[in-house]
């Protein structure tokens, strides 16, 4: 056990400092560093939720799945936990309606809206559930029956 | 008083309340439907349905259901209601977020598994603050609360509360840290008795139980980072322990298709999880994990000798491992809809100290959602 669990932790911080970040790729390093925000993965897909949602799902020209899997509804909200000041985006952001504002919201306490290692049903790993969402519990359901 | 601030608030909507719905169709084959020896292969197929409604941009009131139709064994087929809410009312500006969510739903089975029909009551608070643009805290409590129809031996009650952090450490790393306590009220056979009580159809387990608190710890450190610009991937470890499980004795549900105490365990587990972008137009998600589990014992009806109480108690520890692949192909329709096509295959192995639960499964499963 110990044994896999170092192994795969080695292996995984070792592919992700050999890779370079995203955005770095022949971009201008100097201005980057003056307009990127923090990095900050709290829903923990491994991607930046201060970036804008194009950034991060580049398969739909829509912003990224709340912690439901519904789209939030604007591409100028910040979607990190709380509002961390991005200097490339609008801080207060209009939505059109109600539905986009909460997405907005919702995102920003994904980490509140589920915890980890409780008594739940088991079902937080697998196919259906974003990468995020705790992965520990090891529980799958077949149609609507969950083991 | 609660009721009347509801009405309000549903009745007294802003000029953006809006409704969102969600429909899915999922069909899938199993050549493993029980995760036991057994080896029961089966088909089913499952539609859900769900609506959301904002009266207001810090509320949402919810609604939803799903219907599973399994080809072997009919019987096994569902249908589940839910209603809920989530409330999450301070601003963007503000440093402290706070949520308030809760729900009811209820999963009924054909009359010949209706002693698995059961209510579920849930509700959670949780508060979260910004230290720093790289540093946030959260603090949140749960009550839970199933209740099964036909006998209180699977019922729970549950009080859990959690706190974790989330730290951006070496420019892109992000590492959340979080601890939970809980405790749960059961039902368990009381092991004072010398003998099972016999009522007018042979033993009543059920005169056997008593009421009984569980208590469990847990820690979960997890590391998620880029690997890239199109990737992510985390990995997350748990440690879960009961304090006072060494007495616990739940009746027969370990080998129950639809047992309550299924994913009450303690032990460890390690996952490693991968989601890319890639391949043009597709979301891929993978995993691997592996856990390391101790079930409750279990008393279970059928084939014992319940006068000896020495043989009373089965108990069960596990190493499982899994693997899952899962492609999405997201659509964009209409203005704002999303149509979002899926395969998923899964892939368990379990070596088991309970010979029934030495199996391998897999399955695979292909659907398609529409949000709009």
């Amino acid at each position: 056990m110990r044994k896999l669990i170092s192994v795969v932790g080695i292996l995984a911080l070792f592919i992700g400092f050999v890779l370079p970040h995203g955005s770095s790729l022949g971009a201008d390093k100097a201005t980057e560093k003056a307009e990127k925000p923090t990095f900050v993965d709290l829903d923990g897909d491994g991607f930046d939720d201060s970036a804008t949602p194009g950034e991060q799902n580049p398969t739909i020209d829509k912003p990224k799945s709340d912690a439901t899997g519904k789209l939030a509804d604007t591409t100028t909200a910040i979607t990190g936990f709380f509002d961390f000041g991005s200097t490339l985006t609008p801080k207060n952001p209009l939505f059109l309606n109600n539905s986009s504002a909460f997405a907005s919201a919702k995102q920003r306490m994904v980490c509140g809206l589920q915890n980890r290692g409780g008594f739940g049903s088991g079902s937080d790993f697998g196919a259906g559930n974003d990468i995020g969402s705790g992965a520990v519990i090891g529980g799958v359901c077949v149609g609507g029956v969950c083991h | 008083m609660v009721a009347a601030v509801m009405m309000m608030i549903v009745f007294s909507p802003n000029a953006r309340a809006d409704v969102r719905f969600e429909f899915g169709l999922n069909g899938g084959y199993t050549n493993n439907l029980f995760f036991d020896s057994s080896d029961v292969l089966d088909r089913h197929t499952t539609g859900t349905a769900a609506v959301k409604y904002y009266p207001l941009s810090w509320m949402e009131l919810n609604l939803s259901g799903h219907h599973s139709v399994y080809g072997e064994i009919p019987d096994l087929s569902s249908r589940m209601g839910k209603i809920g809410f989530v409330a999450i009312p301070l601003g963007q500006d503000s440093k402290l977020a706070v949520s308030l969510s809760g729900s009811y739903d209820g999963t009924r089975y054909h009359e010949n598994l209706g002693s698995f029909n059961n209510n579920n009551f849930n509700t959670r608070l949780a508060l979260g603050y910004r230290f720093r643009p790289s540093l946030a805290g959260r603090f949140g409590g749960t009550i839970q609360t199933t209740s099964y129809l036909a006998s209180e031996s699977g019922d729970k009650r549950s009080a859990e509360v959690f706190a974790g952090l989330n730290a951006t450490v070496l420019r892109n790393n992000s590492f959340d840290l979080e601890f939970g306590y809980g405790v749960a009220d059961y039902q368990t056979i009381d092991r004072s008795l010398k003998s099972l009580p016999v009522g007018p159809n042979g033993w009543d387990f059920d005169a056997a139980l008593r009421s009984a608190t569980l208590r469990s710890i847990y820690v979960s450190p997890r590391l998620s980072r880029p690997l890239g610009s199109k990737t992510g991937m985390n990995l997350t470890l748990l440690y879960r322990n009961f304090q006072n499980a060494d007495s616990a004795l739940v009746l027969g549900s370990s080998t129950g298709l639809l047992s309550p105490w299924s994913s009450v365990w303690e032990g460890k587990s390690v996952t490693l999880t991968v989601k890319t972008y890639l391949i043009k137009t597709l979301t891929v998600s993978t995993g691997v994990g592996y856990w390391s589990k101790a079930y409750l014992q279990t008393l279970e009806p059928g084939g014992n000798d319940y006068r000896s109480r020495s043989k009373w108690g089965t108990g069960r520890e596990d190493i499982q491992k899994r693997v899952y692949l899962q492609v999405l192909r997201p659509i964009t329709v209409w203005r704002d809809g999303l149509l979002q096509p899926k395969i998923q295959i899964d892939y368990t192995h379990n070596n088991s100290t309970n010979e029934l639960f030495n199996f391998s499964g897999f399955s695979i499963d292909t659907g398609v959602s529409l949000q709009f």
